[in-house]
């Protein structure tokens, strides 16, 4: 069972939730694929036994060779490449590219356009105490999570067995990227007016996936009642509900995970886990 | 001087300047010194994802144009123009002529 811990926007509780998932099996993975930001190693507390750098072919073109020909920047099919032979100029976009390799399949002349590599990230890896923990970390400045998350996904992930991923917070690509392989997707969202909009936005990704979902509610003080009349009118479970309480909050900031810090939450969530996979 | 104009009609001097840049209906090559249009083309690329404003920039230059009117274009167009070293004068409504007059009077 894969599942996938997704929010409306960062700082919901998905990080606090999802490592306690994971710690309250016996054995399951857990796969840190919020990549701008990797933060479960807080309350996973791992051991890391190696670190990779994440490299990805890009073109580079050599003016000098170059005849200006645009073969490759018409065959890009992402347009991160402008040729302009007026000016014998070649424009490179990096943040368009999707290191396809298509360019350098095109180009004509010899050397004119090489593959080089690019480092976008990091990947580390180790184990915590219910099995492997894995986490990406783009680096600064580096406009997509897709490539490093699609790599990990590829690379590392093991279908027999059980895997927690964290995924990004929000609705863009490299949310999608991190939930296409999951079995079941958790939503932790706030019973807060914003909380709520952008519930409804991952919703839509979801759905549009056409994946298993259930919500988990987190500073649940009871008055949940407009997240929840949403909920039922898409058909969507409320599955778990961490409550408002400011002994958790301490906690929470001091990097002691929910599992330790409620007690008899970790059965709680065992359970859930039980339910999900029972379907 | 050859100005380069994405507008949202083919409709002559009176064509209307499209709000976006990269995805314009059609592009229009304008000579600025005897007030005509040199050519108006289809925009084959206003469909495509992202990098239109590229493509679009990469036409322009190509063309010869050394100013572009109409809506602010995206940063990476924006870096095309500047290797290009064509002028970008923003103008979000109106039409040709408005434009060409605004952009004489400045
Ligand atoms: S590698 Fe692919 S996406 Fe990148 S510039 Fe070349 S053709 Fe375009
Ligand atoms: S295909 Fe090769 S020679 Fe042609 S424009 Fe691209 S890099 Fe230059």
């Amino acid at each position: 069972m894969k599942i996938a811990v997704i929010s409306g926007k960062g700082g919901t509780g998905k990080t606090y939730f999802s490592t306690s998932l994971a710690m309250s099996l016996e054995e399951a993975d857990f796969f840190d694929l919020d990549v701008e930001e990797p933060n479960g190693y807080i309350f996973i507390k791992p051991v890391i036994s190696d670190e990779v750098q994440y490299i990805l072919p890009v073109p580079e073109i050599d003016e000098d060779r170059c005849t200006f020909c645009n073969k490759c920047a018409e065959s890009c099919a992402y347009n991160a490449l402008s040729i302009l032979p007026q000016l014998q100029k070649a424009l490179f976009f990096p943040e368009l590219c999707h290191s396809c390799g298509v360019c350098s399949f095109v180009c004509p002349v010899d050397e004119a356009l090489i593959e080089v590599d690019k480092d976008i990230g990091v990947i580390r890896r180790g184990k915590f105490s219910r099995g492997n923990f894995i986490e990406g970390k783009l680096n600064i400045g580096e406009p997509s999570g897709v490539p490093l998350i699609s790599g990990i996904m590829k690379d590392h992930l093991n279908t027999e067995r059980t895997v927690i991923i964290d995924s990004p917070p929000g609705t863009s690509c490299p949310v999608v990227e991190s939930i296409k392989k999951a079995d079941y997707v958790i939503i932790v969202t706030e019973p807060t007016p914003f909380g709520l909009s952008d519930m409804k936005l991952v919703i839509e990704i979801v759905k549009d996936l056409g994946k298993r979902t259930g919500v988990v509610i987190n500073k649940d003080r009871g008055d949940s009642k407009d997240t929840e009349e949403f909920l039922r009118k898409c058909g969507i479970p409320v599955i778990f509900r961490i409550p408002y309480s400011l002994e958790i909050q301490k906690s929470y900031s001091k990097g002691i995970p929910l599992i330790d810090t409620v007690p008899g939450i970790g059965k709680k969530l065992k359970r859930l886990y039980e339910d999900i996979s029972n379907g | 001087m050859k100005a380069f104009i994405a507008i949202s009609e083919d409709n002559g001097t009176e064509s209307k300047i499209d709000t976006r840049f990269g995805r314009g209906n059609y592009f229009m090559v304008y000579d600025m010194e005897n007030d005509s249009i040199i050519n108006v083309e289809e925009n084959r690329f206003k469909n495509e994802g992202h990098g239109v404003g590229i493509k679009t920039a990469g036409i322009a230059v190509e063309k010869g144009c050394t100013l572009v009117i109409g809506a602010q274009p995206g940063p990476k167009a924006e870096q095309v123009f500047k290797e290009g070293s064509v002028e970008i004068f923003v103008i979000t409504d109106g039409t040709v002529n408005d434009a060409v007059r605004k952009y004489k009077e400045k």
